[in-house]
């Protein structure tokens, strides 16, 4: 069991299993390469957070949110190209929140080979997608 | 940070693993070419930036939002 401490959850104890790797860590943030998720079963939005930064906690939702045609290309196609192979994917969006609005950020999604849980933020077409997306 | 002079068609190897090829230059633009292993990101600074930015946007507007718990817990 990996324990952490002064989360926005508290103390949290995660089963090393349940660890996702990231090798290169988030964009923007290249030093956080663990992450676990946290996930409320009454609600549609979960957390990412760092085992190694308590203060980070990502919130995402997942990508069928947004219908089947998301991600474009698809997460098989993704997975490869971010080096993570597998059959088996989780696709989480992060998302903001300020004031009313939540707005995803479908240009940026996380992939999780479910598999052996090694993830990376991908980056798709800048042309086609948008970091600040409206949820209806 | 390093700065070296190429000519078109010349490259720069990084790390052993990725390889920059000049492949145009005209007056205010040059194109490169890049090959790098599966696995490692390549994005225009600016989308990166971009996407950076929304990742700490999403990170900021979480703690906003808990301490605006906070706040209506306290009333």
């Amino acid at each position: 069991m990996i324990r952490i401490d002064n989360t926005r959850f508290g103390t949290i104890e995660i089963e090393e299993a349940s660890v996702m790797h990231f090798s290169e860590g988030l964009v923007g943030f290249p030093n956080e390469k663990r992450f676990a998720l946290i996930h409320n079963a009454n609600e549609p939005i979960a957390h990412l957070q760092s085992l190694d930064t308590p203060a980070i906690a990502l919130p995402v939702v997942d990508r069928h949110l947004f219908g089947k045609e998301y991600p474009s290309p698809g997460p098989a196609e993704l997975a490869r190209s971010a080096g993570l192979g597998g059959d088996d994917f989780i696709v989480l969006v992060p998302i903001s929140k300020k004031n009313q609005n939540v707005r995803a950020n479908m240009l940026a999604p996380i992939i999780v080979n479910a598999g052996n849980r090694q993830a990376a933020q991908v980056v798709l077409d800048p042309q086609r997608y948008s970091t600040h997306a409206p949820i209806q | 940070m390093l700065i070296v002079n190429r000519k078109l068609g010349e490259r720069i190897v990084i790390g052993g693993g990725i390889e920059i090829t000049v492949t145009e230059i005209s007056a205010r633009k040059v194109r490169l070419g890049i090959v790098a292993p599966r696995g490692v990101s390549v994005l225009r600074g600016e989308v990166h930036d971009e996407v950076a930015a929304a990742n700490a946007s999403a990170l900021d507007s979480e703690s906003a939002a808990q301490s605006d718990s906070k706040e209506e817990a306290r009333e």
